[in-house]
């Protein structure tokens, strides 16, 4: 038999025993689309709260506020002992008419507020970025008491105990998702290995008379090994469009209730990487869960 | 071809099926096994078709050794044995041409040519005709037919039978039987394991009779 008739001949004979179990086979696809959606949730959230707190770790600065009537040469000395500090990523100076000319900006529409305000009454600062492991390792607290303790310097501000709030919430959503995500995987092996064997104990006559004319094992366990994978990969697929469909309802929701608030809001699905995993995990949970019965019901006996 | 050097079967709790059987079966022979139920008939037929392995003693089929035989080489030595039951154990969701066709598909053999073996085997035991029906509208006759068919389509060196005319009316039994003795003037060894006494008087052949899981004659 050619490879390709063989292809046919197992896949066939697959569709065929999954038919003769249609009841049991949809209730254990949906079954398994649902434990996958949860997976999934949990999946999309931490994936994107992960996102949202590295493009807002990005934006934590330090803020150095000078004191009055500093000369030059005491602000470059400054600066560089600033750079000195370890996980120090880059440091920019702001003069009051700068600091003055970046409020404006801040508060556009409403700059009007600023008419007939001296720059004077803004102090100079240095804006500092600090590095990535700085916020992963709680360094900012300690870098800023350095900085602060540095002669020049009046105030030191800081956002990062949000920073860090946030990065304690993403390590428990995170540890959250592993946990239930390990569960529910689990469940989907157990589920696909007990339909498995459910399926062979319905066709033991169709397996003894197949063994009693001269077929191996693998050619009697390849269907029921594949109807497994098919199972579980008809059910990721089928939680991965449920979830697109709830993901675009959500959003139209979303953005029609919320509007304009909403304009810089990126809450992103699976990506096609991350799809390509959940797919690949199926198949392999399909076999193995189906191997496990098969070994048992099927080469244990002669 | 079937050689039997003091072999024994027992099951758990002390249940002996089978107590030092010694038997010769030649190439081409016919041969009937008989005795009592519980005489060990099937499980001797069991021990031959390798859906048991002897407790004790030495079982060569077809040259090989069975009980030094590894487990992965067992559905090989099967494809040369066909094997007839009395309950016909046809697959009723399958058609008579897939039924038969199973023995060669497992082989993997082409499409092509499963087609024409089926065929020319159908045509031998006269039911060609049904290639596309499905068992339960056969009568039992013809599901024997159709289970000697799916035994024979391999042209396996050994045939063995077990009670294949119980289900069957006199008619029906000769005709069998009649089939049987065409298969093994081909060539093919035939063991037909039968408690029928008339059956056995009726054709002049060799006769080994088993009583309580020993030989009595062989």
């Amino acid at each position: 038999m050619k490879i390709i008739e063989k292809f046919v001949y197992f896949i066939s004979t697959t569709l065929k025993g999954m038919k003769s179990n249609l009841y049991l086979n949809t209730v254990t696809i949906i079954t398994i689309a649902f434990a996958f959606c949860i997976l999934n949730i949990f999946f999309i959230i931490s994936t994107n709260l992960n996102t949202a707190l590295g493009e807002w770790k990005g934006k934590i600065r330090i803020i150095a506020y000078l004191q009055d009537g500093l000369a030059e040469s005491d602000i470059i000395s400054i600066e560089n002992k600033i750079k000195m500090s370890n996980g120090i990523k880059s440091v920019k100076y702001y003069s009051k008419q700068q600091a003055l000319n970046q409020f404006r900006d801040e508060l556009k529409g409403q700059a009007d507020i600023l008419n007939g305000v001296s720059a004077d009454i803004l102090p100079a600062y240095f804006l500092i970025s600090v590095n990535e492991n700085v916020l992963n390792n709680n360094y900012l607290e300690s870098i800023a008491n350095e900085i602060k303790a540095i002669k020049g310097i009046n105030d030191v501000q800081y956002g990062a105990q949000i920073a860090q709030k946030v990065s304690g919430l993403l390590i428990l959503v995170k540890m959250l998702g592993l946990g239930i995500g390990g569960f529910m995987l689990f469940a989907i092996f157990i589920i696909v290995s007990n339909t498995i064997r459910i399926s062979i104990f319905s066709r033991k006559d169709e397996i003894e008379i197949m063994k009693l004319v001269g077929a191996t094992n693998a050619f009697i366990e390849i269907p029921f090994i594949l109807e497994g994978m098919i199972q579980v990969l008809t059910g990721t697929i089928l939680s991965i469009l449920l979830l697109y469909i709830v993901y675009k309802l959500f959003l139209f929701k979303l953005h029609s209730n919320l509007g304009s608030l909403l304009i810089n809001m990126n809450i992103s699905f699976l990506s096609t990487n991350s799809i390509l995993i959940l797919l690949l995990t199926g198949g392999l949970l399909g076999l193995a869960g189906a191997i496990i019965s098969t070994g048992k019901f099927i080469r244990n006996s002669y | 071809m079937i050689q039997l050097f003091h072999v024994y079967k027992h099951y758990l709790k002390g249940n002996v099926a089978l107590e030092d059987i010694n038997i010769q079966i030649e190439k081409g022979e016919f041969v009937f096994i008989t005795g009592p139920s519980g005489a060990g008939k099937t499980t001797l037929l069991k021990l031959i078709f390798l859906a048991e392995q002897p407790t004790k003693g030495q079982l060569i089929i077809n040259g090989y050794n069975i009980t030094r035989l590894k487990r992965s080489a067992i559905p090989f030595l099967r494809r040369n044995i066909g094997v007839v039951f009395q309950d016909f154990k046809l697959l009723p969701d399958r058609t008579v041409f897939e039924n038969v066709a199973l023995t060669l598909a497992v082989r993997g053999i082409s499409g092509k040519e499963i087609k024409k073996k089926v065929w020319e085997t159908l045509k031998m035991i006269g039911l060609q005709h049904k290639l596309n029906a499905y068992p339960l509208r056969l009568s039992g006759g013809e599901q024997q037919r159709v289970a000697i068919a799916r035994a024979l389509v391999n042209e396996p060196a050994i045939l063995l039978a077990d009670e294949p005319t119980g289900n069957l009316d006199p008619d029906l039994t000769n005709d069998i039987m009649r089939l049987f003795e065409e298969i093994n003037i081909r060539g093919t060894t035939v063991v037909v394991a039968t408690h029928d006494k008339n059956l056995i008087s009726s054709y002049n052949k060799r006769v080994i009779t088993l009583e309580h899981g020993r030989l009595v004659t062989k």
